[in-house]
């Protein structure tokens, strides 16, 4: 007969091991039905949050001091009046695009986009993920792209009714197909992510690259992947190192919008 | 003592860092007695946040097998701790 301390072991030992197997086979018959309701439960948490985190900042907002504020909306001021200046040429652009694609045979597209909250990001997940506040109720499916303005983040890789996760191109070491503009060509490229929005790629030292050229994702013409960051080569390497960044930050997300892959490409 | 416990630590599992709530898990193991939340809060985690990902080779569990690896060496730990 085992004694009082063996069989104690033997429970502690056997009770996490009974656990998981019990859990792999719900798994296996129902695979999202305990992610469905953790979902369900997590939503409304996360929400309030949100909320929380608004009243929040509209507080810390009441007591600042009037000249910080003046300095704060002049400060802005100027940033329109630049990205106005910049913004410039964009219908031009935007309308020879559609008449070299028409010529090309191209047809137009409508594109269907959703724009979720997002309810969490890095670093909570272990897997580099934000949880966004659209599902499979408001349309999403997996393979949709993640995009914030006209920057290319991630991928839908779960849906679920209430939300969806997406996958971060830049997670460390998730490759990625992308084409290098510079002087009209483009270079493709296999992007290494690094975390934090941030890649690297390895070309030829023959290829020419400079700081500033936008990177695109293969297939995806309509968003920006990152910008050249930096070029490094040494004298004897006969390959140079290519970092790209995100112009958005992953980890300061409030909103994304969800493009349907298909409808894009 | 140990529901106040379990209550921030669910907490945790919502809002703080994925490695906050192992470690302070970890600590509560040589608090309490069979702390099966170890391994019940990681799991949580990986319902909640775990995408078919490159990472850890796609599985969607590498939070709850490490706190499984956790609790059996913590286990170990705590039974030598004992003698």
């Amino acid at each position: 007969m085992r004694s009082p301390k063996r069989r104690s072991r033997w429970l502690d030992s056997a009770v996490p091991f009974l656990f998981a197997a019990a859990l792999a086979f719900f798994l296996w018959f129902y695979p999202t039905a305990l992610a469905n309701l953790a979902a369900r439960v997590a939503v409304p948490l996360w929400r309030a949050e949100a909320r929380a985190a608004d009243l929040f900042h509209a507080l810390a907002l009441s007591v600042r001091s009037k000249q910080v504020l003046v300095a704060d909306r002049e400060r802005l001021a100027r940033e329109l009046e630049d990205a106005r200046a910049l913004l410039l040429d964009r219908e031009l652009l935007r309308d020879e695009n559609r008449a070299l694609a028409r010529q090309l045979g191209r047809p137009e597209r409508e594109t269907r986009r959703v724009v979720g909250a997002v309810l969490s990001t890095p670093p909570r997940s272990p897997y580099d993920t934000a949880v966004i506040d659209v599902g499979r109720n408001d349309g999403v499916a997996v393979g949709d792209i993640a995009l914030s303005g006209s920057a290319v983040l991630g991928v839908v890789s779960k849906v679920y009714g209430p939300t969806s996760i997406v996958e971060f191109f830049s997670t460390a070491s998730r490759k990625t197909s992308v084409s290098i503009a510079h002087q009209g060509l483009a270079i493709p490229a296999e992007a290494v992510g690094q975390g934090a929005g941030a890649f690297l790629a390895v070309l030829p030292k023959a290829v020419e690259m400079s700081v500033g050229d936008m990177v695109t994702l293969s297939g995806f013409t309509s968003g920006l992947f990152a910008v050249v960051d930096s070029v490094e080569s040494s004298a004897t390497d006969s390959f140079q190192r290519v970092r790209f960044k995100n112009p958005v930050s992953p980890y300061t997300l409030r909103f994304v919008e969800v493009a349907h892959r298909a409808s894009e490409e | 003592m140990r529901a106040l416990c379990d209550i921030l630590l669910l907490t945790a599992v919502f809002f703080l860092p994925w490695w906050f709530m192992l470690i302070a898990a970890s600590m509560l193991f040589f608090v309490f007695g069979r702390f099966y939340e170890l391994f019940l809060f990681a799991f949580l985690a990986d319902l909640l946040y775990a995408g078919a990902s490159a990472r850890f080779g796609g599985f969607p569990f590498a939070l709850s097998a490490l706190a499984l690896l956790l609790f059996l060496a913590l286990s170990m730990v705590k039974q030598r701790i004992r003698v």
